[in-house]
């Protein structure tokens, strides 16, 4: 009876068995079919990598050796020793480096060994190692960002042959010993884990293998329950049968979640090693390796920022590692012991992220490009930023807006600020800054920050005015007094001046530099507000807006970046650039995609223009923006202010850069700052570290520059009056002031005069 | 969202099945790992607040310096390399090549010329001219400047009676 029920039993087992094992395969080629589905030829999504301007050497160019060693730092050169691509060292008021290869837009460039001399602020010269002298080079350009996937994983696929030796045993000694051997699981570490665990009374190892993280990584979220952990291993194997083991790797390497910057997450080794270090993943040393291998465990629980002790003792424990599999030797691995996390700190990396900036590529690159496409095909963009200006602009912000607020016992933090600048010839975008937390995903003031723009749109009136009536000149007399506009819907409007004084008959010249409302407002109903709202759409190439009269000084609102398209008439002599971030977009092969190519348009006459703009440097020696440390470098601008004094304005050009500068509070509230107080210092701070070139005015064949008096606008010369040179018509006939000496004016005017 | 494929890595799938008793023992083996502790699920942290270093001294009046030009023979160079892509036929690097000269120089009559040629050569005679009314108002003075322009002005008029 016995031996009948072991047979029975014996065949019932069997029969299970055979079943089992059915159901057992056919699982596992149903997840070898989800797996070749999705895995095979597993196509990342590639986010496209956007780069600033690279930076240009060139004698001259106004560069000095700390701002050159503090690029070649944030590119993640070495310091201290030249022994190959991507070294440099400092040798007195000079800088030997080998820059790297790099492939820009418009053609290849190899690695080059450079020294490179300073004086002051300028390079002085540029040898190679020859000796021989070079004209222009640059230096690779930065990474400022990349354009990644609404899921948020943004990566830098690095392949084999850019992963170091070094990394791939490390992970093996650390994360899965027995990766070479094992078929995608490996019942070894996970009992070792289990005892190591139990005794730690906490989680210590995991018994995972590359494999296991791999699909877990890849495939599943994050629930930790049996079947799911089941299904993980599964899976391991079944990769392990279908892949190479060096593909596997890759893989991981590719794959493997390893720190979160805000919204974005980072995968894989080659963009940790930028974000973590700014460096290229070939390029790390032993502690640095051996702290993205630490990382990995728990990217938020060994963060290298926030978390730095336990980092650095994970760190630590992985170069023991190291030591312990020879991967290392005894020497190096005591010096990378005591070497610290190297992680680029907080601030630094704030300044490599420009998120103002890459909102503007974004919606640039969204007009001609699908989002999806964009963010998955590994493009290259190439733009306009210019890190040495942003990083200025910046500071220029923070120390200009911590210092106003402590002279004015202000709290702090209560004002905002924004900056743009561009390059007003070519369009181009040099930096944004859209708040005074330049670093992080505030509000974008620069380009959503839609406020009044007060006495910015006077050279816009003039403008007008010198388009309507050809006779009208700098010198020309114009009503500084009081006005009364009727106004359908409420109480007439009556502005005033700025101190409440009218100045009764001014020239022009006076009215624009000093910022007059009365003469303002009367010159711009007699030359009709509609035109003006007409002129002032075509300008920033958008529809009119509504013509009321206080448009005429400044009720409008527009953004920084309307101002600086608006300002580009002006500094571009009466040619418009339309603004632009994205030079050129380049698939990831290197076959060029898209150019955004230099275009210019003529949108005003350059004899009106060149009359607004002396004007604007009149402002700047004599006007309202005298009190800038450039009042008398020939540079040009404006100062505005809106009403209650909520909005702070200055805009400012050289002859090869103009720069917006909003200044206001945080809570839209009366700052009491005027362009002048509030917005033109921190245009000063902006350009103190940039080169300033005078804006060169040329005068018509058919002008001459003439002293006119500022106060009355009769030719006058400084022992008599208050003289202001300005450009006028060579026939114009001007009298002297009284008191002026009759030999100002020509003969045959003089003549002339008796009769009139 | 379109998924599309990258040059590497791409994993090939030769089918080589390795011993199934290994597979089926390791199954067997999950049993013991029921109790394995798992690692902590990771969550995004909140990023602490960044802060940039603030100077609180108002900056000294910058030194009286000459602003210095770059040597001339920078946009030589780019012009020559320019010309040669362009004959080359390269007219895209011949055009990205002046424009970096360009970006360097913004204020040279001569370079945007130069940029206005290419664009009748390129067949786009309405942006030649506008390059051509820059360049004048660029250097209203010169004379080689003034005549380079006109020549250009007229080959546009040329273009545009044919076009």
């Amino acid at each position: 009876m016995r031996r009948r029920i072991f047979v029975w039993c014996l065949r019932i087992t069997l029969a299970l068995a055979v079943v089992g094992g059915l159901a057992l395969c056919a699982w596992l080629f149903h997840l070898d079919r989800v797996i070749t589905s999705t895995f095979e030829g597993r196509r990342w999504s590639i986010p496209a990598q956007v780069y600033a301007q690279p930076l240009e050497l060139f004698v001259g160019r106004r560069l000095s050796l700390d701002q050159f060693t503090f690029e070649l730092d944030r590119l993640g050169y070495g310091a201290g020793r030249v022994d190959g691509p991507g070294t440099y060292r400092t040798e007195g008021q000079a800088v030997r480096t080998v820059l790297r290869p790099f492939a820009f837009a418009d053609g290849a460039r190899g690695a080059v060994p450079l020294r490179v001399r300073f004086e002051g602020t300028r390079i002085a010269a540029i040898d190679t190692a020859r000796g021989d002298e070079i004209e222009l080079i640059r230096v690779e350009p930065p990474l400022i960002g990349s354009i990644f996937p609404s899921h948020g994983e943004d990566r830098l696929i690095v392949q084999p042959g850019e992963t170091p030796e070094l990394l791939l045993e490390t992970l093996k000694a650390v994360e899965d010993r027995n990766f070479d051997r094992h078929l995608g699981f490996d019942p070894k570490a996970m009992l070792r884990a289990l005892w190591v665990n139990l005794r730690a009374g906490g989680v210590e190892q995991g018994g995972s293998t590359l494999t296991q993280q791999l699909v877990k990584s890849y495939y599943l979220d994050n629930r930790r329950t049996i079947p799911r952990k089941l299904k993980e291993l599964a899976m391991a194997v079944v990769l392990e049968l279908r892949f190479e083991k060096a593909d596997l790797l890759n893989a991981y390497i590719n794959e493997i979640y390893i720190g979160q910057d805000g919204a974005r997450a980072i995968h894989g080794f080659g963009l940790a090693s930028q974000y973590y270090f700014a460096k290229p993943l070939a390029d790390l040393d032993a502690h640095e390796i051996a702290l993205l291998v630490a990382v990995i465990r728990g990217p938020s629980y060994y963060n290298p920022l926030r978390n730095t002790e336990r980092a650095l003792a994970r760190r630590n424990r992985v170069l023991d590692t190291m030591l312990q599999f020879e991967l290392i030797d005894a020497a190096t691995h005591g010096r990378a012991r005591g070497r610290d996390l190297g992680v680029l700190r907080t601030g630094r990396r704030a300044g490599r992220y420009y998120p103002a900036f890459m909102d503007l590529v974004r919606s640039q690159l969204d007009r001609d490009y699908d989002a999806g496409l964009l963010a998955t095909n590994g493009f290259r963009v190439f733009t306009t930023l210019s890190p040495v200006v942003q990083e200025s602009a910046e500071r220029a912000v923070a120390g200009t807006l911590a210092r106003i607020e402590a002279e004015r016992d202000l709290d702090e933090g209560a004002l905002q600020a924004a900056i743009v600048v561009t390059s007003p010839q070519t369009g181009e975008v040099q930096a944004i800054v859209g708040g005074r937390d330049a670093g992080s995903r505030g509000f974008n003031y620069a380009v959503n920050g839609r406020r009044p723009i007060g006495s910015l749109i006077k050279p816009v009136v003039y403008l007008t005015a010198f388009e309507a009536d050809p006779n009208l000149t700098l010198a020309s007399i114009i009503d500084d007094v009081p006005v009364r506009v009727p106004n359908p819907s409420g109480p007439p409007w009556m502005p005033r001046n700025f101190d409440g004084r009218p100045q009764g008959e001014v020239p022009v010249i006076r009215a624009l530099a000093d910022s007059l409302n009365l003469a303002t407002v009367n010159l711009g109903l007699a030359v009709g507000v509609e035109r003006v709202a007409q002129r002032l759409g075509e300008l920033l190439d958008a529809p009119p807006p509504e013509p009321f009269p206080s448009l005429l000084l400044g009720a409008g609102e527009l953004s920084p970046m309307e101002v600086a398209q608006l300002y580009g008439t002006f500094a571009g002599t009466g040619f418009a650039a339309p603004l632009k971030t994205v030079i050129a977009v380049e698939d990831r092969g290197g076959a060029r995609l898209d150019r955004y190519p230099l275009v210019t348009r003529q949108v005003a006459d350059p004899r009106d223009v060149l009359q607004v703009n002396h004007a604007l440097k009149t402002v700047m020696t004599r006007g309202t923006g005298k009190g800038s440390l450039y009042a008398g470098r020939g540079v040009a601008g404006k100062t505005g202010t809106s009403d209650d004094f909520r909005d702070a304005w200055f805009a400012g050009f050289d002859a090869n850069l103009l720069a917006i500068v909003w200044v206001g509070h945080v809570d839209n509230e009366s700052t009491g700052l005027t362009g002048s107080s509030g917005a033109l210092p921190v245009w000063d701070a902006l350009m103190s570290e940039l080169a300033v070139t005078p804006v060169t005015i040329p005068v018509p064949n058919d002008y001459l520059l003439r002293e006119i008096d500022f106060a009355t606008g009769e030719l006058a010369d400084a022992s008599c009056g208050d003289p202001v040179t300005v450009p006028l018509p060579s026939d114009l006939r001007l009298p002297p002031k009284a008191g002026c000496p009759v030999t100002l004016q020509n003969l045959g005017d003089r003549i002339r005069s008796w009769f009139d | 969202m379109v998924r599309l494929m990258p040059a590497v890595p791409r994993l090939r799938a030769p089918l080589r099945v390795r011993s199934p008793a290994a597979l089926l023992a390791g199954l067997v083996l999950l049993g013991g790992c029921a109790g394995t502790p798992v690692a902590p699920v990771e969550t995004p942290p909140p990023l602490p607040p960044e802060t940039t270093p603030e100077e609180t001294v108002a900056p000294e009046p910058p030194p009286m310096a000459e602003p210095v030009r770059p040597s001339p023979n920078i946009s030589i160079a780019l012009r020559e390399e320019s010309a040669r892509a362009a004959a080359g036929g390269d007219p895209g690097r011949a055009i990205a090549l002046l424009e970096r000269a360009i970006r360097i120089e913004p204020g040279r009559a001569d370079l945007w010329l130069d940029l206005a040629e290419l664009y009748l050569q390129t067949g786009d005679p309405a942006q030649a001219e506008q390059l051509a009314r820059k360049a004048r108002a660029l250097a209203p003075g010169d004379e080689a400047v003034a005549e380079r322009a006109a020549r250009i002005d007229a080959r546009v008029r040329a273009l545009r009676q044919t076009g």
